[in-house]
C-alpha cells in the first residue's frame, strides 16, 4: 500500500468540478483508493464521499492506494491534486 | 378568478397536471425481488434522461450550462449510492420510491451542514435528483411523455422544467404561482403561447377538456355548447389570423413609401433566440440582462456572462443588440445582492442607481459586453437614468472599462453606441440635453407611464389608472421622437406599448426608428408597418394631444384606421 499526504491547491477547495475529476481518473485504476482528511475518510472513486469531506484550499489530506496498479495511480493522481485538476 | 395574463391568445384542449413533488414517506413494499428490479431499472432511465437534458442544454444554453447533469449522472452512479438504497429496501422493506428518497434526504442534510457555501448549495442539485428519481418511480405525470398538444398546468415552473417540455406540444400554460417576470412567464410570450400565472389553486385533473382564455385571464372547465362555438369562433378567428400573417413574415420591414423601422424582439436570454428567428426579428431592442443575474446563487462572473453574450451576439449575426445593463431592484429581487428593502422599491434604489454605486460589481458586466461587442452590432444602453450627469457618469464606468480592456490587450468594439432608455419623466422632459450626449434612445413605455401617473401598475387598487394613451405620457413620447428627428438621434420602444397595434401607426408617423416587442407580436406589427406611410397628420396628433383622458385617445385612433 502507497500512502502520501498531499495538500489542496484549489482557491475554491475541492468543489464538483475538480472532485468530479479526481473521480473519474481514480475509476480509471483497479485498486482501492482512499483520502482521509480530519478523522473523515472517503473512497475516492465515489463524488458524494469526497464532496462530502469538504475540502478546501490548504486542507491536509491523506491519499492511500492499494491494488495491482497502485505506482501509476499515486503518480497520475498526485500530479491532479498538485495542479489544481486543470483550474487556475 | 382571473390570473395575471402573460400572453394573450385562446388554447383549447386537455389539461396536462404537473405535480410538485410531495413526499412519500415510509411507503413499504411486499415484493423485496420486484423492488430492487424496479429500482435497477430506474437507474437506466434515470441516467437517460439526464444524458437528454445534459444535450438539450449543450445547444440551447452551452457547454457550461450542461456540465451540471453531467455532475448529476456521476452522483447517481456513485459506488456508494446503490448499495445504500438496496440495503434500505432489504432490511426496512420500503417501496424503491421511498428508499431512494430516504437515501438522498440523508444526502442532502449532510451537504447542507457543511460549513461551506459552495456545499451547502450541492444540497439543491441533490433535491433535483431526488425530486426527479422519485417522480420517476412513482409514475408521475412529467413532461417528456407529452404526445399531444395540452394545456398544461402547474403550481410553477422552474428554468429547468421549461428546458424538459416540448413547446410544440404546449398550446397553453397555467401556473398557480408565479410573476409576470418569471422566466417562464417571458418565454411563454417570446413563443407567442397563451399563458396565466398567479391564478391561485386550480382542482383540475390531468384529461379534462378546458378552454384558456388568455385575453381574459381565465380559465374555463365548466361551459356549455354555446360558449364553447363562441370560442371556437374566437380560435378559428386568430389562427387564421396567424396563417395570415405568415405572408409577411419574410418581408423587409419597410413603409409604402420606404422608410425602413426595425421590427426587433425583447429577449431575456439565449432561451428566447429560437423566437427570433420563428418571427424574423430585424435586431433585438431590449436584452433584459438582469436575468442573468436572477434564479442563481451568487453573481456570475465576467466570464460567465462573456460565454452567454459571446453566443447570443453570434446568433444574431450582425443585427443590432442592445444590452440594457442590469436592471434590478424594483420587482427583480436578487436575494444575493441583499439590497435593502425599502417602502417604495420602485423609486429607490434599483438598475443604474445601485450600479454606480457598485462600480466593480457593475464593471464585471461592462467588460463581458465589451467583450462580445467584437462579433457582431452591439449597443450598450443604461436604464433609470434621471440627469445628464449621471448618464455621464455611468458613460465614464464605459470608458475607463475599454482603456482596461485596451491595456490587457483584449479586442472590443471601440465605436460600440451607448444611449440610455427613457422611462423617468424627468430624462422626457430633458431630451435635448440629453441629445447632445448619446448616441440613441430607447423609450420605456411601462415605467414612463407608470412614473409619469403615478401609479403603480401591479396593485390592483389603482392598476386601472395605469394606461401608455394617457394624453400626458403621449405628448413625453412625441417630445421625444421630435426632438430625436430634429438631432438626428436614433429613437427606439422597448416597452409593451411598441407591440400594441393601436399604438404602432401613431409612432411611425411621429418618426420612431425600432420598435421593440416580444418575438410573437412582430409579424403583426410588420402587416401594419408594411401598409401604411410616414407622413404625419398633423390634426390627428392635435387631436391626441388635446384629448382628456386614455379612453378618449383609443377611441379617435379606432376610428382614424
Amino acid at each position: 500500500m502507497l500512502k502520501e499526504n498531499i495538500t489542496i491547491k484549489n482557491e475554491t477547495g475541492l468543489h464538483a468540478r475538480p472532485a468530479s475529476v479526481l473521480v473519474q481518473a481514480a475509476t480509471e485504476f483497479l485498486s482501492e483508493i482512499w483520502i482521509d482528511h480530519e478523522n473523515k475518510r472517503a473512497n475516492g472513486k465515489s463524488i458524494i464521499n469526497v464532496l462530502s469531506l469538504g475540502l478546501r484550499k490548504d486542507h491536509v489530506i491523506t491519499l492511500s492506494i492499494e491494488g495491482v496498479d497502485e505506482g501509476d495511480a499515486m503518480k497520475h493522481l498526485k500530479t491532479l491534486f498538485e495542479t489544481g485538476f486543470g483550474e487556475d | 378568478m382571473a390570473g395575471i395574463i402573460v400572453s394573450s391568445g385562446i388554447a383549447m384542449g386537455k389539461v396536462k397536471r404537473i405535480e410538485a413533488y410531495g413526499p412519500v414517506g415510509l411507503e413499504k413494499t411486499q415484493d423485496i425481488d420486484q423492488a430492487l428490479l424496479t429500482l435497477e431499472k430506474s437507474l437506466t432511465t434515470m441516467d437517460h434522461k439526464l444524458i437528454n437534458l445534459q444535450e438539450k442544454t449543450k445547444k440551447l444554453l452551452g457547454e457550461k450550462e450542461a456540465q451540471i447533469f453531467e455532475a448529476h449522472r456521476m452522483i447517481i452512479k456513485d459506488p456508494t449510492l446503490m448499495p445504500q438504497i438496496i440495503d434500505i429496501i432489504k432490511k426496512e422493506h420500503l417501496s424503491p420510491g421511498a428508499a431512494v428518497e430516504k437515501v438522498l434526504t440523508d444526502m442532502e442534510l449532510m451537504f447542507k451542514h457543511l460549513d461551506s457555501d459552495y456545499m451547502k448549495e450541492r444540497a439543491l442539485d441533490i433535491f433535483d435528483i431526488k425530486k426527479r428519481w422519485v417522480s420517476l418511480l412513482r409514475g408521475n405525470d412529467s413532461f417528456e411523455n407529452l404526445s399531444e398538444p395540452v394545456i398544461l398546468i402547474a403550481e410553477e415552473l422552474t428554468p429547468s422544467d421549461t428546458l424538459e417540455m416540448d413547446l410544440e406540444l404546449v398550446s397553453g400554460l397555467v401556473m398557480e404561482k408565479g410573476g409576470k417576470t418569471s422566466h417562464t412567464a417571458i418565454l411563454a410570450q417570446s413563443m407567442g403561447i397563451p399563458a396565466i400565472v398567479g391564478y391561485g389553486p386550480i382542482s383540475l385533473e390531468s384529461g379534462v377538456d378546458v378552454i384558456l382564455d388568455g385575453d381574459q385571464g381565465l380559465l374555463i372547465d365548466d361551459y356549455d355548447q354555446e360558449t364553447l362555438s363562441d370560442y371556437q369562433k374566437k380560435l378559428d378567428l386568430y389562427l387564421s389570423e396567424k396563417e395570415m400573417l405568415k405572408k409577411y413574415l419574410a418581408r423587409p420591414s419597410q413603409t409604402l413609401d420606404g422608410k425602413y423601422i426595425e421590427l426587433a424582439g425583447n429577449i431575456a436570454g439565449i432561451q428566447d433566440l429560437e423566437a427570433l428567428k420563428t418571427y424574423h426579428a430585424d435586431g433585438v431592442g431590449l436584452f433584459r440582462t438582469e436575468f442573468i443575474y436572477m434564479n442563481r446563487s451568487k453573481a456570475p462572473t465576467e466570464d460567465d456572462q462573456y460565454d452567454i453574450y459571446k453566443k447570443i451576439v453570434l446568433a444574431m449575426d450582425q443585427k443590432p443588440i442592445i444590452f440594457r445593463s442590469m436592471d434590478i431592484g424594483g420587482d427583480k429581487e436578487v436575494p444575493y445582492l441583499d439590497m435593502p428593502k425599502e417602502h417604495n422599491p420602485f423609486l429607490g434604489y434599483r438598475a443604474i442607481r445601485y450600479c454606480l454605486d457598485h462600480v466593480d460589481f457593475f464593471k464585471a458586466q461592462i467588460n463581458a459586453i465589451l467583450r462580445a461587442s467584437v462579433y457582431g452590432k452591439v449597443k450598450l444602453m443604461f436604464p433609470m437614468i434621471g440627469s445628464v450627469s449621471q448618464f455621464i457618469e455611468a458613460k465614464k464606468v464605459v470608458l475607463k472599462c475599454m482603456e482596461d480592456l485596451k491595456s490587457k490587450g483584449q479586442a472590443f468594439d471601440a465605436s460600440m453606441e451607448i444611449g440610455i432608455m427613457i422611462e423617468i419623466p424627468s430624462a422626457a422632459i430633458q431630451v435635448k440635453a440629453f441629445a447632445k450626449h448619446v448616441d440613441f434612445f430607447s423609450i420605456g413605455t411601462n415605467d414612463l407611464t407608470q412614473y409619469t401617473l403615478a401609479t403603480d401598475r401591479q396593485s390592483e387598487y389603482v392598476s386601472g389608472l395605469y394606461d401608455y394613451f394617457d394624453p400626458a405620457v403621449l405628448s413625453l413620447i412625441h417630445q421625444v421622437i421630435k426632438v430625436s428627428n430634429e438631432t438626428n438621434t436614433w429613437v427606439g420602444m422597448c416597452g409593451s406599448a411598441a407591440g400594441d397595434p393601436l399604438m404602432i401607426p401613431l409612432l411611425i408617423k411621429w418618426g420612431i426608428d425600432e420598435m421593440s416587442m416580444s418575438p410573437s407580436q412582430i409579424p403583426k406589427a410588420k402587416s401594419i408597418l408594411c401598409e401604411m406611410d410616414t407622413r404625419e397628420d398633423k390634426n390627428l396628433t392635435l387631436e391626441i394631444l388635446s384629448a382628456e383622458d386614455g379612453t378618449m385617445v383609443r377611441k379617435i385612433l379606432e376610428n382614424y384606421k
